[in-house]
């Protein structure tokens, strides 16, 4: 396809492919995705819970333990620990998927009840006495960046919405369009900031 | 021969110079085939892949296919073979449209000086041609590529005409270090860029992508894709995955055939009456040293055994720190402002000129991101972490100053035929050491560099290595009037051989300090016209 041909709905479709879904992606392309496959398979979950629950002999403490964290839970454990407002619920199945292939159910449940009640200004102090100081960086980690490992074979989990760029407060990934000149006044800058918080 | 694929003129290599060329013969009715050895490239394709890729830089977009590698960003010596005392780090993309794909944009002109290296500084060599009889061509360049400039002679190159485009605006950040110069004896001055301020030649303006190195989303900055599609619409003929291996030479010292190799091994042939080559610095002298017969022992065009020899590049070092007060840095193009001093003067005959510009990219490529996890390696999470990556972001400054090169016949590049690519042919070796011309001229930049960075009162302040730039490749098919010392006449034409055009950086006798590619672009258009007014003679 040559230049001249591109025209903006391409690239939206583009920027609105694969999991982790671009904030360029107009806001009913972000439902479709959002709300496709990845609350299918949590829905099977809490069906499948459900059904064991019922089973004789099954405790539910033990069941809570084997099961991934529900949505919800990883968002808001993730919230905390970036202190950020995250509403990308497609990239958070994305990461939480990625998570579980190192760190297991346990563990995640473990540190996601740590900060539950725990206020912004106490978690950093929670987690330093907690022994989840690893899982804790990972999930930093992978939402600040977008990255998941750090060898070569690290995998791009996201890029624009690494949440480093929204850290800025103004700054945008390279490959993203802003406006023409956009570069030429100070950025709108800390009550823009606040937004999010 | 008869499977021979037939044209008038056959160019090889789609880049910003055969592209122009294929384009202008095309509309002046000559049948024109274009070979190129890489393939498409796909703008979304080519956005997917940057978004797929772990390391966000240059390369990243462009993959290069198995069958004609390139030298990629950070793994050069998976391509080149460097034996030099300096690690030669020549970037080039194989595809149509070429490099230009992730270049800058920036459009300089040479300045008169550049031509006249010798007998104005008794350094280097004069050029063949002067500026003023390139100054038509670098118009013309100016208007086909679509140049938005600002209207000043700051750059010192006189200009007949308007730039076809207003300039595009410096950035906030250009307007705070300007504020500091003065005192220092440094001004700041808007850059010329082949990127659009406006609409121009049904391409869009320019949409604020921050930067514009890797990828423009939407080819607001010129690509030679754009030329190419041109001539494939006025009539020429494009091959993709044509890689070119050798030129066989006629009884009368004319070239009588192009070979190829197609990414299967098999092998294909082209006759053109003349035969342009226009695949840059490294490739074009390869395939010349390649091309050897019982008629050129030594290689195509090579009675002079400059080819390959005299391989130039800019030197690049950057010192950079933090900002006592916000800047605001990745927003814009690249560069939109630098210091016009120190760009020429009589002390040229001792030490290098140095163009020294200001970066819009702050820090690197993909800064936050980078320094998000170097903030949690040191144990930040939460609001302190997201406190501090803005801080730092805000005020993250890099100065970059480059120095020309002399021409020194002992930094070369020849294949290297014992190590081939996966189709069988030689990769390039390079033997490359940056000379005390540059390293001269660059201390005396990096002095400058942390007066600047002391004026803003800043913290961090770190100088980068001196590395050779990745952009900038020269040289090693010079043009002369001296058959016994070039390659190629001041009509880009060989001396050996009547049929023979070589077009691009290669035929640079001397380096310049700025930006090659509107000279390059100058050079093919005048050639496109020496090759028209051949078939009309």
């Amino acid at each position: 396809m040559q230049f001249h041909r591109l025209k903006q709905r391409e690239f939206i479709r583009l920027l609105c492919d694969g999991a982790a879904v671009s904030r360029s992606c107009p806001s009913a392309a972000r439902q479709d995705v959002a709300a496709g496959s990845p609350d299918r398979r949590e829905l099977l979950q809490r069906l499948l819970a459900a059904a064991l629950a019922s089973v004789p002999g099954w405790h539910s403490d033990a069941l809570a333990g084997a099961l991934p964290l529900e949505r919800d839970q990883f968002i808001e454990l993730s919230e905390k620990l970036c202190a950020m407002s995250i509403d990308d619920r497609a990239l958070a199945y994305a990461i939480q998927n990625a998570l579980s292939d190192q760190y297991s159910n346990d563990e995640l449940r473990r540190i996601a009840e740590l900060v539950h009640s725990a206020s912004l200004q106490d978690v950093d102090r929670l987690i330093a006495g907690s022994g989840l100081q690893k899982v804790a960086a990972s999930i930093v980690s992978i939402w600040y960046s977008g990255l998941f490992g750090t060898s070569e074979n690290a995998r791009v989990l996201a890029y624009e919405e690494a949440l480093a760029w929204r850290a800025t407060g103004y700054a945008k990934a390279p490959g993203t369009c802003g406006e023409f000149g956009d570069w030429i006044m100070k950025p709108p800058t800390a009550r823009d900031r606040e937004r999010w918080r | 021969m008869s499977d021979a694929l037939n044209a008038d003129v056959v160019v090889v290599g789609s880049g910003v110079a055969g592209s122009l060329i294929a384009w202008r013969l095309a509309e002046a009715k000559l049948n024109v085939l274009v070979l190129e050895a890489g393939p498409r490239i796909d703008r979304v394709e080519a956005f997917k892949s940057f978004l797929a890729a772990r390391d966000k830089n240059a390369s990243s977009p462009y993959p290069p296919a198995p069958y004609a590698p390139a030298p990629q960003y950070n793994a050069w010596n998976d391509y080149y073979i460097n034996t030099g005392l300096d690690l030669f780090r020549g970037m080039y993309t194989r595809g149509v449209g070429g490099s230009t794909w992730h270049w800058a944009g920036s459009v300089l002109r040479y300045r008169p000086s550049d031509f006249r290296m010798k007998s104005r500084f008794d350094v280097g060599i004069d050029w063949p041609i002067s500026y003023e009889e390139l100054a038509p061509f670098y118009d013309y360049a100016e208007r086909v590529l679509g140049v938005a400039g600002p209207n000043t002679d700051a750059w010192g190159a006189p200009r007949a005409s308007d730039y076809p485009m207003p300039a595009i605006p410096p950035s906030y950040l250009d307007t705070v270090v300007e504020g500091v110069l003065g005192p220092l004896g440094m001004s700041l001055a808007v850059f010329p860029q082949a990127r659009n301020s406006m609409f121009y030649d049904e391409r869009p303006q320019c949409c604020g992508n921050a930067s514009c190195v890797p990828l423009c989303p939407i080819g607001a900055k010129y690509d030679a894709s754009v030329h190419a599609t041109k001539a494939e619409k006025t009539g020429a003929r494009l091959e993709t995955a044509a890689v070119v291996y050798r030129l066989e030479m006629g009884e009368d010292r004319r070239v009588s055939a192009v070979h190829f190799r197609r990414p299967d091994g098999s092998a294909g042939s082209a006759v053109g009456r003349i035969v342009v080559l226009a695949a840059h610095a490294i490739e074009t002298p390869k395939l010349l040293l390649m091309s050897r017969d019982e008629r050129t022992p030594h290689g195509v065009a090579n009675t002079s055994d400059a080819v390959g020899r005299y391989l130039m590049s800019h030197i690049d070092q950057g010192t950079r720190g933090l900002t006592k007060a916000p800047i605001y840095p990745y927003r814009g193009p690249v560069v939109t402002s630098a210091i016009p001093e120190f760009r020429d003067g009589p002390f040229r005959s001792k030490h290098s000129a140095i163009g020294t510009s200001v970066s819009n990219e702050g820090w690197r490529h993909v800064g936050p991101q980078a320094t998000a996890l170097a903030l949690i390696d040191q144990g930040f999470a939460g609001q302190l972490l997201r406190d501090k990556i803005a801080w730092r972001t805000e005020r993250e400054l890099t100065l970059g100053s480059t120095a020309e090169t002399l021409p020194d016949a002992t930094n070369r590049i020849v294949p290297d035929e014992t190590r081939t690519d996966a189709i069988g042919i030689p990769r390039p070796r390079i033997h490359y050491r940056i000379d005390d011309y540059a390293k001269a001229g660059l201390s005396l930049a990096i002095r400058r560099h942390e007066a600047i960075f002391a004026a803003l009162e800043s913290t961090e302040v770190e100088t980068l290595p001196m590395v050779t730039s990745s952009g900038t490749i020269l040289g090693t098919t010079r043009m002369g009037n001296d058959p016994r010392q070039s390659v190629v006449d001041r009509e880009l034409r060989a001396h050996d051989h009547a049929n023979l055009f070589v077009v691009g950086g290669m035929v640079f006798p001397t380096a310049g300090m700025h930006p090659p590619t509107l000279t390059i672009a100058a050079l093919a258009l005048r050639a496109a016209l020496a090759i028209q007014q051949s078939f009309a003679g």
